[in-house]
């Protein structure tokens, strides 16, 4: 696809997205109307402000498409250059969004399960919500998150998995959680606050 | 009791040096404003030499940090915004160290130091480099300063008596007009930015009992907060790339030579006060680049470096090692950082990224509201805000002092920092934000809307689209949305208030001028081709 293309398809992009919420999306998602009477008086209503930007994104996607349609088909040398998501973005965005998703999950999930799973096997633990304040439980969820996820994309960028790359995100971010933790005591560290 | 400005200056020396001390040395209070900024500067510092990282990059990871351990209390300001403010005047004389050392511009706008700054380290004067940088980028800092003290205050009088609230939101309009139309690839691309921030924004607040377009996500009733979308969009969006970046990078296995100093390296005063001219204009060249929002230090350094090499009579030819190059360069840049807290504390509208980000400590702090009120000089009962800014003003003047005696002990010694890579950089960065937001935000909810965040900063990229209009339009999406609202009340309903007064007509059209012709004509193309990415 072509530079023009790409900014086609965005401003087709704007202008489907502001019809889509100032004919569905505020109407059904917002109490009051663009206005309102109150006690006699014609204000603003809570509408107002996202339809009036929705108007002026739709235009500016009108405007983008018009110049779009109208310029001329960029040299080659322009194409590599300008605006574009090819296939090889996408593939990096999966990946990258795959990779935070199971660093989240394990940061916020790995001291619960793995009490549980003590507690299930006879372990003298109770909960995980009477430990988090306790090393080394507060820095449990942090510390397999992080490491993951540093070392995840260590891989990605280096293009392959080494023991080395766990071993220097583990360390890192070990560092990292000290460093918060110890000067920083009345600030928990990931998900502590919520369990 | 009278108060004059004396005694304001007065108690906002005291705010700075002795209120809330974090250690006595030798009996003598050492407060906690000055210790956040020698930490700020030494930071700033650090980031700057380092290639991957940029001053916003820190200034986005210690923003959580600093509120959550100073609180949201008056006293929490000065330090806060002494880190912030540190971090913003060194990451730019940091970021020559590295384009001086290893022709590698630790930040942008240090590109243009390499051009000259190199060939002189080559040559065997890497220290006398180092210093001409420092030298210029202080000089053109502290320029920077004065004319914020001594403008601010008119522009917000100013701002107080002629304008309204159609005047006041025609003015928001019309600075984010601007900012659209000058920062990124295209005019139309730049405002479409802005108008998705204005709309992200509205999720959430209102004015109704229920909050408007959160789908009922609980989450999501008080809105998106601003660190959440600014850091996101900004900060995240940039780690995303970078990271795609170095793993499709084949790396160059050659190392520039390492450089060695021969002959003198001081920087006498003869030399210094032969560079002042140039140090003068490329200072003046960023002031005036630094107060209009958005277009930011690249564009600064650019003007400045060419209108050297216009001018230039030196013995040495630019680009091949000429101090003035360098000088020309980092005064230009260093002069814009001042400059843009202008339109920060005199109208709270951010011009560049770091200045969203000191806007961001302001408003969330709270304690002081940029505008007209923090510059009365009430005689009768103490006005807390004018104290504050005096006490910035101070903070801003004692870090160029640091700067001049820490920043020349510390430079030759960072240039061991270029060999941190970024490949491991990038990750570590990632990982420290995702800690950043939680410690502010306390919600594991916040991290997922930063990094979703995140993926439209990444997108908006590839689609060469600006993220700075759209940070800019998100934090000021509150004061525009309430000014329409008010106007239009006090105006008995009338559908045109806004086109009520010369002056909002004037700002309107110019809004309009600025998005339609920014693109078309020379003037223009020059700012949008050398404007900061971000």
């Amino acid at each position: 696809m072509s530079a023009r293309s790409w900014n086609l398809a965005l401003g087709l992009v704007c202008v489907a997205f502001a019809l889509l919420a100032v004919f569905v999306w505020i109407p059904h998602d917002v109490s009051s109307g663009v206005i309102v009477q109150e006690r006699g008086q014609t204000n603003v209503g809570d509408a107002m402000a996202p339809t009036a930007w929705c108007y002026a994104l739709g235009a500016l996607g009108l405007l983008l498409v018009l110049t779009s349609w109208r310029s001329r088909p960029a040299a080659k040398s322009a194409v590599a250059s300008g605006p574009r998501i090819t296939a090889a973005n996408v593939r990096f965005l999966a990946l990258l969004i795959f990779m935070l998703v199971v660093s989240l999950v394990l940061m916020r999930y790995a001291g619960p399960v793995l009490v549980a799973l003590l507690h299930a096997l006879g372990a003298n633990v109770t909960d995980y919500r009477s430990l988090r304040d306790a090393i080394p439980w507060k820095y449990l969820g942090f510390v397999i998150g992080g490491t993951t996820l540093v070392a995840g994309l260590l891989a990605l960028i280096e293009g392959r998995i080494r023991t080395r790359q766990i071993l220097l995100a583990l360390i890192a971010v070990i560092v990292i959680a000290l460093i918060v933790d110890l000067p920083f005591k009345h600030l928990p560290l990931p998900p502590n606050n919520e369990l | 009791m009278t108060l004059s400005l004396y005694d304001y200056v007065s108690i906002g020396l005291q705010a700075v040096f002795t209120a809330h001390p974090a250690f006595h040395v030798l009996g003598v209070p050492i407060s906690m404003a000055v210790v956040m900024l020698v930490a700020g500067l030494l930071t700033g510092l650090i980031v700057g030499a380092i290639p991957a990282l940029s001053g916003p990059f820190a200034m986005a990871v210690a923003l959580p940090i600093l509120i959550s351990t100073f609180g949201f209390s008056a006293a929490a300001l000065l330090p806060t915004l002494a880190f912030l403010l540190g971090v913003m005047k060194a990451a730019t004389l940091g970021g020559s160290v590295p384009a001086i050392l290893f022709n590698t511009p630790g930040t942008p706008d240090a590109y243009l130091t390499t051009f000259d700054g190199y060939p002189m380290a080559r040559n065997g004067q890497a220290g006398k480099a180092l210093r001409v940088a420092q030298f210029a980028c202080v000089s053109g800092d502290t320029m920077s300063d004065m004319v914020l003290i001594t403008t601010a205050p008119f522009l917000a009088v100013f701002v107080e008596r002629y304008m309204g609230f159609p005047e006041k939101g025609a003015l928001i309009i019309l600075s984010m007009a601007f900012i659209g139309a000058a920062v990124g690839a295209s005019a139309i691309k730049g405002l479409i930015s802005a108008v998705f921030g204005l709309f992200l924004a509205s999720i959430g607040r209102g004015d109704d009992q229920t909050p408007r377009l959160t789908f009922g996500i609980p989450d999501l009733a008080n809105g998106f907060s601003v660190t959440v979308a600014v850091v996101g969009v900004l900060i995240l969006g940039e780690v995303y790339q970078a990271i795609e970046d170095l793993a499709h990078q084949h790396r160059s296995k050659t190392s520039p030579s390492p450089v060695v100093d021969r002959g003198d390296q001081k920087l006498h005063w003869h030399e210094r006060l032969a560079l002042m001219p140039i140090i003068g204009r490329s200072g003046l060249i960023g002031i005036t680049v630094g107060a209009l929002p958005g277009i930011g230090s690249t564009l600064a350094a650019t003007l400045g470096y060419a209108i050297q090499k216009r001018r230039h009579k030196g013995a040495v030819p630019m680009g091949q090692g000429a101090p003035e190059g360098i000088a020309a360069t980092e005064a230009a840049s260093a002069a814009v950082s001042g400059a843009n807290l202008i339109p920060v504390l005199s109208l709270g509208i951010p011009g560049n990224v770091a200045a969203v980000f000191i806007l961001i400590a302001i408003d969330t702090i709270g304690g002081l509201n940029p505008g007209p009120s923090v510059f009365t000089l009430n005689q009768h009962e103490l006005n807390p805000e004018l104290v504050m800014v005096i006490g910035v003003f101070v903070i801003m003047m004692l870090g160029n002092a640091i700067n001049w005696t820490l920043g020349s002990m510390l430079m030759r010694r960072l240039g061991v920092l270029q060999h941190i890579p970024p490949r491991i950089m990038m990750p570590l960065v990632l990982v420290i934000t995702v800690a950043a937001i939680y410690l502010q935000e306390g919600k594991m909810t916040s991290i997922y809307f930063a990094l979703g965040f995140g993926v439209i900063g990444y997108l908006m990229r590839k689609m060469q689209m600006s993220g700075l209009p759209f940070v800019i339009a998100y934090i000021l999406a509150d004061d525009l949305e309430r000014l329409l609202r008010q106007g239009f009340s006090a105006s008995g309903a009338d559908p045109w208030f806004l086109f009520s007064s010369p002056l909002a007509v004037a700002f309107l059209l110019a809004s309009v001028v600025v998005a339609f012709t920014m693109s078309r004509n020379p003037i223009g193309k020059t700012i949008i081709k050398n404007a900061d990415p971000e």
